[in-house]
């Protein structure tokens, strides 16, 4: 435990103490969760500008071969994000939040139904490999974004937590991502 | 009453625009998995497209499937020559118990053997039967069974064939029915690569 706390500690002050200077208007981060995503924003007063996201989601088939958590890499379904979305942001004492919407390409492939098997040897058993029938899309999408981001750190950075969603006419996705913002850029080159 | 600003008037334009563009496929296609070309890993393999759906049989074979063949033949693809008859037998996806799906036995048998050649298939004595997996101990009606088509093509190409090794390759189209008249299952692509008995 003291361990964990030493280890520990330099992360929560460094995430906890205060901006020396005021954020840029532009930054960037990361996000990880049942995707993982990359985004830009520009901050201008009370709006909002998300200016991308880039996010990749993936899951397995409910039921049949390879649907178990770790089973078979292959079985999976994906979806590719390439997003611009316009908001607004709300500050709610030393955090904000913020919700956006825009317009997402989305490249992606849904699995269909099982179709067959291969098996390889092996000492007591062999792995299997599970193939399915799939669809292949290109779609246009509706994506949305609703945001909360905690105080800004002394590096100027921020972690979050975002909710967001695709709606599209292929296969709508949910993501629920812990995000990382950092919004340095502007005033470390000045 | 509140000024339209210039933002009011961005927003009419663009959100029933967008709206419309949610709607949108781009491009969309539905794929099936290639059939695989040769043997998998090493094992004999027989694969085919029935009605346009991929079906696999391959080996494989482990220290549990050792064990299991001292009680009977449990291999999925198996092939023996008998003086000048080949017979081969598949079976796809014998662990496929998913969602109620169905697996198929496929015996193939040809006579006047003599090595790589365009043969009949023996219209006897080849057949396809449908099999529906069932847990322990529950009882499931035997699947129909499907006979070649008279006037369907029906023919085996053996395009390689190691007498020393009996190690044999091929392709082979078939169009089998459990009736005249009813609808009839064709396997199209069909090959094979396998080591006779």
């Amino acid at each position: 435990m003291k361990t964990l706390l030493i280890w520990c500690l330099p992360a929560l002050a460094w995430a906890q103490a205060p901006a020396a200077n005021p954020p840029g208007p532009w930054s960037g981060g990361l996000g990880v969760g049942n995707g993982l995503e990359a985004h830009a924003t520009r901050q201008t007063g009370g709006h909002l500008l998300l200016l991308g996201r880039a996010r990749y989601a993936w899951w397995g088939p409910k039921s049949g071969p390879g649907s178990k958590l770790f089973d078979q890499l292959n079985t999976r379904s994906r979806q590719t994000e390439l997003a611009v979305l316009a908001g607004r942001s709300l500050p709610v004492g030393r955090c904000r939040a913020y919700a956006a919407a825009g317009l997402a390409y989305l490249l992606g492939r849904q699995l269909g139904d099982y179709r067959y098997t291969t098996r390889s040897s092996g000492l007591l058993w062999g792995d299997a490999t599970y193939y399915y029938a799939y669809r292949r899309y290109q779609a246009l999408g509706l994506p949305l974004e609703i945001g909360f981001q905690g105080p800004l750190g002394r590096n100027q950075q921020r972690l979050g937590l975002a909710l967001q969603a695709n709606f599209n006419p292929e296969r709508s996705a949910y993501c629920v991502l812990l995000t990382l913002n950092l919004s340095s850029w502007g005033n470390r080159i000045k | 009453m509140r000024p339209f600003t210039r933002h009011r008037a961005w927003a009419a334009v663009f959100i029933p625009w967008l709206l419309l563009a949610a709607g949108c496929t781009i491009t969309a296609s539905d794929v099936e998995p290639a059939l695989p070309d040769g043997q998998i890993e090493g094992s004999s393999t027989l694969a085919s497209y029935a009605n346009g759906r991929p079906v696999v049989a391959n080996n494989s074979s482990s220290l549990i499937s050792i064990l299991v063949a001292a009680f009977g033949d449990s291999r999925a693809v198996a092939g023996r020559l008998r003086g000048t008859q080949l017979d081969m037998r598949a079976v796809d996806d014998q662990s496929a118990v998913y969602a109620g799906g169905k697996y198929h036995a496929l015996h193939l048998l040809i006579n006047a053997f003599q090595g790589p050649s365009t043969y009949p298939m023996d219209g006897q004595l080849t057949y396809y039967q449908e099999i529906t997996p069932h847990a322990s101990g529950q009882y499931v009606p035997q699947g129909p069974t499907f006979y070649p088509v008279p006037a369907a093509p029906a023919e085996v190409i053996i395009t390689s064939w190691d007498a020393a090794t009996r190690h044999v390759r091929g392709t082979f189209v078939l169009t089998v029915a459990t009736a005249p008249g009813a609808p009839a299952v064709v396997l199209t692509a069909g090959r094979f690569d396998l080591v006779l008995d």
